[in-house]
């Protein structure tokens, strides 16, 4: 290793032009998540232990239900960037390290379609 | 991976104790990483005992009369024996620091000196910082500038100015980087607190004329974005700077561009 070789290598080393995006995205989600956070906490609280009847009335408010779709999806993409985050801190080998973020992506996603849907049916058909 | 445990040749294994010093009423105990890659062996802790009634206040001191009155096989960097120079940051006590402004009463019991971590080890509390100095390289650090050469100097206002107080300072010891997690996992590809430190003195330098190519050059998830906000950097500083508000400018200046 020599000096010379590698102010080539950061000389060389270009800008991948992304990366405000996700750290935007992360700070985005976290202030969102703040309030969302802590109504979903209180509605929560609300349904508890009220039975199924009352928690479909509860959600078919349209206000309620697209406060707790905005908690979830936002939850979901702020744990999606947090995770690709530390695997590309600690998982070094190239091929896991793309393996897992598939497998982040692919679960976040589903998991915010399954709830949306999940979320529908309670409130439209009970 | 990353890994959590040294590799084999890396363990430290029990060293020498050298003798205590005759008659000697104030001493304090020495433990030292020592490893010289000429022996082929594992890095060692060798121990050393001072009369403190018959040594400098600082570190450096200490290390100095070990090496010219107990043991001069002992490897350190040192030169303004100040604070200028940078040369003689390594680990004191469990924290980067430079060892001539660290003082002897800092630390309580015993005192551990090990090299930088998480770096190759030249020799005893020798670090090799050759990428460190190349990224520093990496994000010209000088003045860029387009138009013509002015007649006499560039010209700055004192405001201007001021703004690179807590950024010129910076003697480039690496305490900062080689305190930060995110350097230790990434230091390949992410720039470190001293780097982005110094790529910042330049951005806000009223009188740089490529602050957006310096900003595009950063636009990186590793380069800049691997910084999680940590404040080792800021926390190890023997200077008393702030590294880690000098990343948050340069991500609030990234933000500002794309808007």
């Amino acid at each position: 290793m020599n000096l010379r070789s590698l102010q080539n290598v950061f000389a060389g080393l270009k800008s991948s032009d992304h990366g405000l995006q996700h750290w935007l995205l992360q700070k985005v989600t976290a202030i969102i998540l703040i309030p969302t956070t802590l109504l979903f906490i209180y509605f929560f609280s609300e349904v508890f232990g009220k039975g199924h009847q009352f928690m479909a009335g509860f959600f078919s408010n349209k206000v309620i239900g697209l406060i707790t779709i905005v908690f979830i999806v936002t939850s979901l993409v702020h744990l999606r960037q947090g995770l690709q985050v530390i695997i590309e801190d600690y998982v070094h080998n190239n091929l896991v390290n793309k393996f897992l973020l598939k497998i982040i992506t692919w679960s976040t996603r589903i998991l915010s379609l399954l709830s949306i849907l999940a979320l529908g049916k309670l409130a439209f058909i009970g | 991976m990353v890994e959590f445990r040294l590799p084999k040749n890396s363990r430290l294994t029990v060293g020498k104790t050298w003798p205590r010093p005759k008659n000697a009423k104030n001493v304090r105990k020495f433990k030292i990483y020592r490893w010289d890659p000429d022996l082929g062996k594992n890095p060692r802790v060798d121990v050393y005992f001072l009369d403190m009634d018959d040594c400098g206040p600082m570190v450096l001191d200490a290390l100095i009369k070990i090496k010219n009155e107990i043991d001069p096989t002992l490897s350190f960097r040192r030169s303004c024996r100040e604070g200028i120079c940078g040369s003689c940051a390594m680990n004191i006590g469990g924290g980067n620091t430079l060892a001539c402004i660290f003082g002897l009463d800092e630390v309580k019991g015993d005192i551990s000196i090990y090299p930088l971590p998480h770096m190759p080890v030249v020799k005893d509390l020798i670090p090799d910082l050759t990428n460190f100095y190349a990224q520093h390289a990496s994000i010209m650090p000088w003045l860029e500038t387009k138009t013509d050469r002015p007649k006499e100097e560039w010209r700055q206002s004192i405001e201007d100015r001021k703004k690179l107080d807590g950024l010129y300072e910076c003697v480039m010891c690496a305490s900062c980087s080689t305190s930060c997690p995110s350097y230790w996992w990434n230091g390949d590809k992410y720039l470190g607190p001293a780097a982005l430190l110094h790529a910042y003195r330049w951005i806000i330098d009223s009188r740089d004329q490529a602050t957006s190519e310096r900003l595009e050059d950063l636009q990186d998830p590793f380069k800049l974005y691997r910084c999680h906000t940590i404040m080792n950097c800021t926390k190890t500083c023997p200077k008393g700077l702030n590294p880690a508000k000098s990343i948050a400018e340069i991500k609030k200046l990234m933000v500002e561009k794309a808007a």
